[in-house]
């Protein structure tokens, strides 16, 4: 009796800690993102002032109208950081932030003469593969560059480069350039040209602006060289490798949806007991967006227009300076994975579902699983039904020629716009029931019945929306889905 | 599409530049001008053209730039070319090229000599270009019209100087209609003639006539495989809404027939709701009322519609050039069919209403459904009394009876549907916004505030009505009779308005008041 009374007991304990560690493994998953507090528009409250404050114009020209220009540019570099604060542009997210940190600090801890001063890091929530330097010490980096890149040494010559910006005060001095242009005798003459002029003044107008674009297209391409060579040497100060090949790669940074997908669409909505229909991924339109249509291309960026040099053209200038024989450290996958999800969730908010989804089923591809992305593809097609009721369905969807874009994301995107209402109600209460919520914890299945309300039980009134959106607010205070209640609230 | 590492400083460049030497930025700003126009093949839209005035190039010639848009207003191409003063008027498009009508407007040059001078008149040219979807301008035509003194009054004879596009000067505007499976057909008329011409899908001219009779109630162009089809109204002192002709020209030939009088077999006259092309052979169909030859000269008042001034509706489907190939449906309101729920009159009995039917539309199955607006009238027995009561003092029972003792409102928008027998019956009655009561003498446009327009779903073979009504957008699927969608104009700051989009879809144009911002959406219908 005793015998088997201590055999339950210690089973019951086993099981009531594997039970602990599942919820604590899942707590961890799920819970990791980061919280609404952590959005700049709070996290960065008392930088957002501090900037403001600190941030002052320095007086450089005697000349009024030029220090006055100067002040209105360099206000302007301020309104755009602040303003960006404000619009949630940034988060702070722990474990991110502290491994860009690491490499922040790793350099500057190997060149303090050059970077006196710690830099202010940002994490931007943009999906383009990028990073940028404001001046004033600050640097952003993209979460679309953690997704994109591979190694650690990839984001610390890109963390390098926008340092060198820094370092050699690019921002400040295109800031003077500009104030001196705008208030140089020869613009002004040549803008009094312009309006003494009878004919051909647009053109004339945009010739002003297209030379001094050009000079400066130049001269920052000559920065651009500049920051590279910086980089290369902050890295070799630090001991970090540097790996020239990212630069071929940086090539490819803007075909994440030329990517094809490697499943037909109907396995990936299998899963979740909805109808498809192969019809709907055709485009079945007459419109000019099927024709075959050849204009000049008017939309690239002509080669004196632009700020960069060819990455080839990096490439081959910075190979000699390429560490031989290298292993390089690989980003962490969880990193990776949290970064390519705060960038889904951000997609999302944006209301550029198409491109949200197309990103969920890459990750589904790469064999995936996590229910997370279920709960994203609810969200999906939740926002594509809300969008369809407020008349704003062919704004979300986000309908981009066929000369960008996969054919897969093609088809995606006729889905999008050819999948009949009562349907796509029926692929949001389909998936309201599905078993993957079991997996998810709280705050997400508020957010599924947040959302669920919106479309199918509340009057279509922003009074009832915005009750609904306080609703889910009160009770998740902490969770980043607030970020979508906030749509609802009457500004 | 390039994204580039390290976009350091310069995002914020931009909006500097635009507010500096803003007097340069405003005045040469103030030169540019834009209109845009759907670009339609086969009544499908399938784009939009922007074209826009950029600048003057030198004293009688401007710098244009065309952008053409696919039905998702993404860019697909722009074209920029120097030409004198023109003014866009008519867009179409087939096998992957644009013809682009517009009116010239060219500094006369007298000849002689070897300066060429100007004399400081205008030539008026009608003026076409054939654009390829390769961005390239194939073929132009110019034909010269007449303009007299009286049209010239639209243009300023500073045109090059000032910012003003000259609104008109054609007697007759330029109508381009695409001719399936060939090329184009165009018409317009000037001060001496009409003219119709057909082209290529290459920008040939393949025939050229200009005999063509005036009309001074105007014309519409539409077009077949076949045959182009012109229908003209007279102005008929005795029947103001009658008076249409038909003539078909061979596209083949440019032979045509004498004009066909569009009247009923007992003579007549009819009133013409709608011309467009029948959504299942493609040939042009015309569809209205029959006009109550007791009634002709009056109409559109309420009164007048309340004693039944339509004897009925009628559809005809032109399958071909002669009168033979005409297929007429005509029914009457006292031909004893529709009885009891339509009485002689068209009055709805049931319900109480008379009806004013507006548009008419053919279904993907044969059917022809008129649309209309309903209305009662009542008796203002508070201004009878009141006039009763005053009449010792002449004056004001004068004033109040000048105002009438009827009043009127619309009131719900009728389905009507006549088959292809001719059988009619009330396929619906739809709850819109009702109006306020007017004064009945004062109800010649009583229902101005409500209007229709037809939507299609090829790919569905569904029929649509918008009703765009005073508060709100009905979209009204006639297949399934059902109000599918319900858009209301004004929302807190917010003013909704519907455009023709892609065929399937709406263009939802949304302007922001408080937030000066505006948005435009193509919706599923």
């Amino acid at each position: 009796m005793n015998k088997h009374f201590f055999t339950f007991i210690s089973k019951f304990i086993l099981l009531l800690f594997a039970l602990c560690v599942s919820y604590y493994s899942l707590y961890s998953q799920y819970n990791s993102l980061y919280n609404y507090e952590d959005l700049s528009h709070i996290y960065y409250l008392k930088q957002k002032d501090s900037i403001k404050k600190n941030w002052t114009c320095p007086d450089l020209y005697k000349i009024k109208e030029r220090q006055k220009k100067y002040k209105e540019i360099w206000d302007s570099r301020t309104d755009f950081i602040t303003s960006a604060f404000e619009t949630k542009d940034y988060v702070y997210e722990k474990e991110l932030f502290a491994y860009l940190q690491t490499i922040i600090d790793e350099i500057v801890a190997g060149n303090q003469s050059l970077i006196p001063t710690k830099p202010t890091l940002l994490l931007d929530r943009s999906s383009a593969a990028n990073a940028y330097a404001i001046g004033g010490n600050v640097l952003a980096v993209n979460l679309g560059l953690i997704t994109f890149a591979r190694y650690r040494e990839d984001l610390a010559m890109v963390i390098a480069h926008e340092l060198g910006h820094n370092i050699l005060n690019h921002a400040e001095n295109a800031m003077k350039d500009k104030a001196e242009w705008l208030t140089s005798d020869d613009y002004k003459q040549s803008l009094n040209s312009i309006l003494n002029s009878k004919y051909e003044r647009l053109s004339r107008l945009k010739k002003v602006f297209e030379s001094y674009s050009f000079n400066r297209n130049k001269h920052q391409r000559y920065k651009e060289g500049d920051a590279d060579s910086l980089a290369i040497e902050l890295l070799k100060n630090t001991k970090i490798p540097f790996n020239a090949s990212f630069f071929l790669k940086l090539d490819s940074s803007d075909i994440q949806y030329k990517q094809p997908l490697s499943k037909p669409f109907k396995t990936y909505f299998a899963k979740y007991d909805v109808p498809f229909e192969e019809s709907w991924l055709l485009k079945k339109s007459k419109g000019l967006s099927t024709r075959v249509y050849n204009f000049k291309d008017t939309t690239s960026i002509e080669d004196s227009l632009k700020t960069h040099p060819d990455c080839k053209d990096r490439y081959a200038k910075s190979l000699k300076y390429s560490s031989i024989n290298q292993i390089y450290t690989p980003i962490p996958t969880k990193l990776k994975e949290k970064a390519n999800k705060m960038l889904i969730w951000n997609l999302f908010d944006n209301e550029a579902l198409t491109a949200c989804l197309y990103r969920i089923l890459i990750e589904k591809d790469s064999g995936n699983k996590d229910e997370w992305y279920d709960f994203m593809v609810y969200n999906i097609f939740s926002g594509l039904y809300y969008a369809d009721k407020e008349l704003n369905r062919f704004n979300a969807i986000g309908i981009t020629p066929k000369e960008y874009i996969s054919k897969d994301y093609y088809e995606l995107q006729n889905m999008f716009e050819q999948l009949p209402r009562e349907i796509l109600a029926d692929y949001c209460k389909k998936m309201s029931e599905s078993s993957f919520w079991h997996a998810l914890p709280g705050d997400t299945r508020a957010f599924k019945s947040f959302f669920y309300a919106l479309n199918f039980k509340l009057e279509a009134s922003s009074k009832s929306n915005e009750m609904a959106a306080k609703e889910f607010e009160t009770s998740n205070s902490k969770s980043m889905y607030r970020e979508f209640s906030d749509h609802f609230k009457k500004k | 599409m390039k994204k580039y590492l390290a976009t350091t400083v310069c995002i914020f460049f931009v909006t500097i530049l635009s507010q500096a030497q803003s007097k340069v930025f405003k005045e040469v700003n103030d030169e540019v001008a834009s209109q845009v126009k759907s670009i339609l093949q086969d009544d499908a839209l399938v784009g939009y053209l922007v074209f826009t005035k950029l600048e003057k190039a030198s004293a009688d010639s401007f710098n244009y730039k065309i952008t053409i848009m696919d039905e998702n207003l993404n860019d697909i191409g722009k074209i920029t070319f120097k030409e004198q003063y023109l003014y866009l008027k008519a867009v179409s498009f087939n096998q992957d090229v644009l013809n682009i009508g517009y009116l010239k407007i060219a500094k006369k040059v007298k000849s002689g000599g070897n300066n060429k001078k100007s004399d400081g008149k205008f030539d008026f040219i009608v003026f076409n270009q054939f654009v390829s979807l390769e961005g390239k301008i194939l073929k132009t035509h110019e034909a010269k019209v007449a303009i007299k003194e009286r049209s010239l009054t639209f243009i300023d004879t500073k045109y090059a100087e000032n910012n003003e596009m000259a609104s008109d000067g054609l007697k007759h505007n330029i109508q381009i209609k695409s001719i399936p499976q060939k090329g184009f057909s165009m018409f317009y008329g000037d001060d001496k003639s009409n003219t119709i011409t057909v082209f290529s899908a290459k920008g040939e001219q393949v025939w050229k006539k200009n005999n063509i009779k005036d009309a001074d109630g105007g014309f519409i162009l539409n077009t077949s495989k076949d045959y182009v089809y012109l229908l003209s109204k007279n102005y008929l002192v005795n029947t103001p809404e009658g008076g249409y002709e038909i003539q078909t020209f061979g596209i083949a030939d440019s032979s045509s027939l004498d004009k066909i009088e569009l009247k009923d077999m007992k003579g007549n006259y009819l009133k013409i709701l709608s011309f467009q092309n029948d959504p299942i052979t493609g040939n042009p169909y015309i569809a209205g009322n029959i006009i109550n030859l007791k009634f002709s000269d009056r109409f559109s008042k309420s009164r007048y519609i309340a004693k039944g001034c339509y004897s009925g509706v009628f559809t005809i489907n032109c399958n071909g050039p002669k009168k033979k190939d005409f297929k007429e449906t005509y029914t009457y309101w006292n031909d004893g069919s529709l009885k009891p729920g339509i009485s002689e009159t068209g009055k709805l009995v049931d319900q109480e209403l008379f009806v004013k039917y507006l548009e008419a539309i053919k279904d993907f199955n044969g059917n022809t459904y008129f649309i209309g607006s309903s209305f009662v009238r009542k008796t203002k027995y508070g201004a009878l009394a009141s006039c009763i009561l005053l009449s010792p003092i002449i004056l004001p029972s004068i004033y109040i009876a000048g105002f009438g003792f009827i009043k009127v409102r619309t009131q719900d928008v009728i389905v009507l549907k006549q088959d292809n027998s001719g059988k009619v019956s009330v396929d619906n009655t739809l709850k819109c916004n009702y109006s306020k009561y007017v004064p009945s003498s004062m109800s010649f446009n009583f229902d101005a505030t409500r209007k229709f327009y037809e939507a299609k779903n090829s790919e569905a073979k569904s029929n649509y009505i918008i009703i765009d009504d005073q508060k709100d957008i009905f979209i009204y699927n006639i297949n399934n009779k059902k109000v599918v969608r319900t858009i209301s104009h004004k929302d807190g700051n917010s003013t909704t308005n519907i455009y023709p989009a892609k065929d399937g879809y709406i263009m939802v144009a949304e302007y922001n008041r408080k937030e000066k911002y505006s948005r435009f959406s193509i919706e599923a219908l």
